[in-house]
């Protein structure tokens, strides 16, 4: 594990931690777009704040749709969508596909006994089942409420779009949104 | 170009972030942190944790905790609203909970083992044992 010698970030804030006794146990939740490197400005420093044995974890989602089936067709708007809003977010340095990443990016800095599980949430109420429906209709409300208005700072920063030609996709039936990975790592003793 | 870097203490809403990069002022090219702090987003916070909550089928957290053998000290990166913070706070009453955010909108009342710091762009975070 390496750290980088330049510890200051690109807005010339020191990004080393002070903490000046040990965790036992450090948590993320739904992060993505916060960071320009969760490598560094996070996994490196919660390597180094806590002690031997002890459990970090994150709960990340990821910026894209996927489809159960895989039918989501590259050139549907949804699609297109989503893959604009990810490169968006990419080319401010605050990438929203990150989830994916974790894994790896965990295992590299040191970190053991490496578990991630994947949920997929549902993106709006198109689901029978009446749990996964309520699960819908709430993420729905949440990226409704949030993506949208992210998005639309995106699109008018990188794109340059003006509200008028941002369009906010509702998204289409059947497809279930962002796979959220749950991943719980161990620092070696 | 002239780089700014815009910090601010009041509620932030999207109307201000997007005004901010849609108005004239080209030079205001950099910012902390993109999204608002005002009460709607705080609302979406606690949305958002309850979805988070129930998607997990009531798990706070899978790691292998042990409430016979608790953590004793425990660090919740950019808690927003901080529910979950308070949530694992109650969960282990005699831990020890940090937790840290860019803006200040956690609530004022917390249970007595759940301690928010407010990151300060300038200032390093510098805490010291409790």
């Amino acid at each position: 594990m390496s750290t980088s010698e330049d510890t200051t970030d690109e807005h010339g804030r020191s990004e080393e931690w002070e903490y000046t006794v040990p965790f036992d146990y450090i948590h993320t939740r739904v992060t993505a777009g916060c960071w320009s490197s969760f490598r560094d400005q996070i996994a490196v420093q919660a390597f180094e704040a806590l002690n031997p044995g002890g459990f970090f974890e994150s709960q990340e989602f990821d910026g894209l749709f996927s489809s159960d089936d895989g039918t989501l067709a590259p050139d549907s708007a949804i699609a297109r969508w989503s893959h604009d809003l990810c490169a968006a977010s990419e080319s401010l340095n605050r990438p929203l596909v990150m989830a994916r990443y974790l894994k790896s990016v965990y295992e590299e800095v040191g970190f053991v006994d490496v578990q991630e599980r994947i949920f997929k949430v549902p993106t709006n109420e198109w689901p029978k089942d009446p749990k996964l429906k309520e699960l819908g209709r709430m993420w729905e409300s949440n990226m409704s409420q949030g993506l949208s208005g992210f998005s639309s700072y995106l699109f008018n920063k990188v794109y340059d779009r003006s509200p008028a030609e941002i369009e906010v996709c509702s998204a289409p039936a059947d497809l279930s949104h962002d796979v959220i990975a749950d991943l719980v790592f161990r620092s070696p003793w | 170009m002239v780089e700014h870097i815009m910090r601010t203490e009041q509620a932030v809403s999207w109307d201000v972030c997007l005004e901010l990069f849609m108005g004239g002022d080209k030079r205001l090219t950099v910012v902390a942190y993109a999204f608002p702090n005002d009460p709607p987003e705080r609302e979406r916070l606690s949305l958002q944790h309850a979805t988070m909550t129930r998607l997990f089928e009531g798990k706070l957290y899978f790691a292998p905790l042990n409430e016979g053998f608790p953590p004793r000290r425990i660090l919740d990166i950019a808690t927003g609203t901080g529910d979950w913070a308070i949530e694992i706070g109650d969960r282990f009453p005699n831990s020890q909970v940090t937790a840290t955010d860019l803006s200040p909108i956690q609530p004022a009342e917390v249970p007595p083992n759940v301690t928010f710091f407010v990151e300060d762009s300038y200032v390093p975070i510098m805490l010291t044992a409790m």
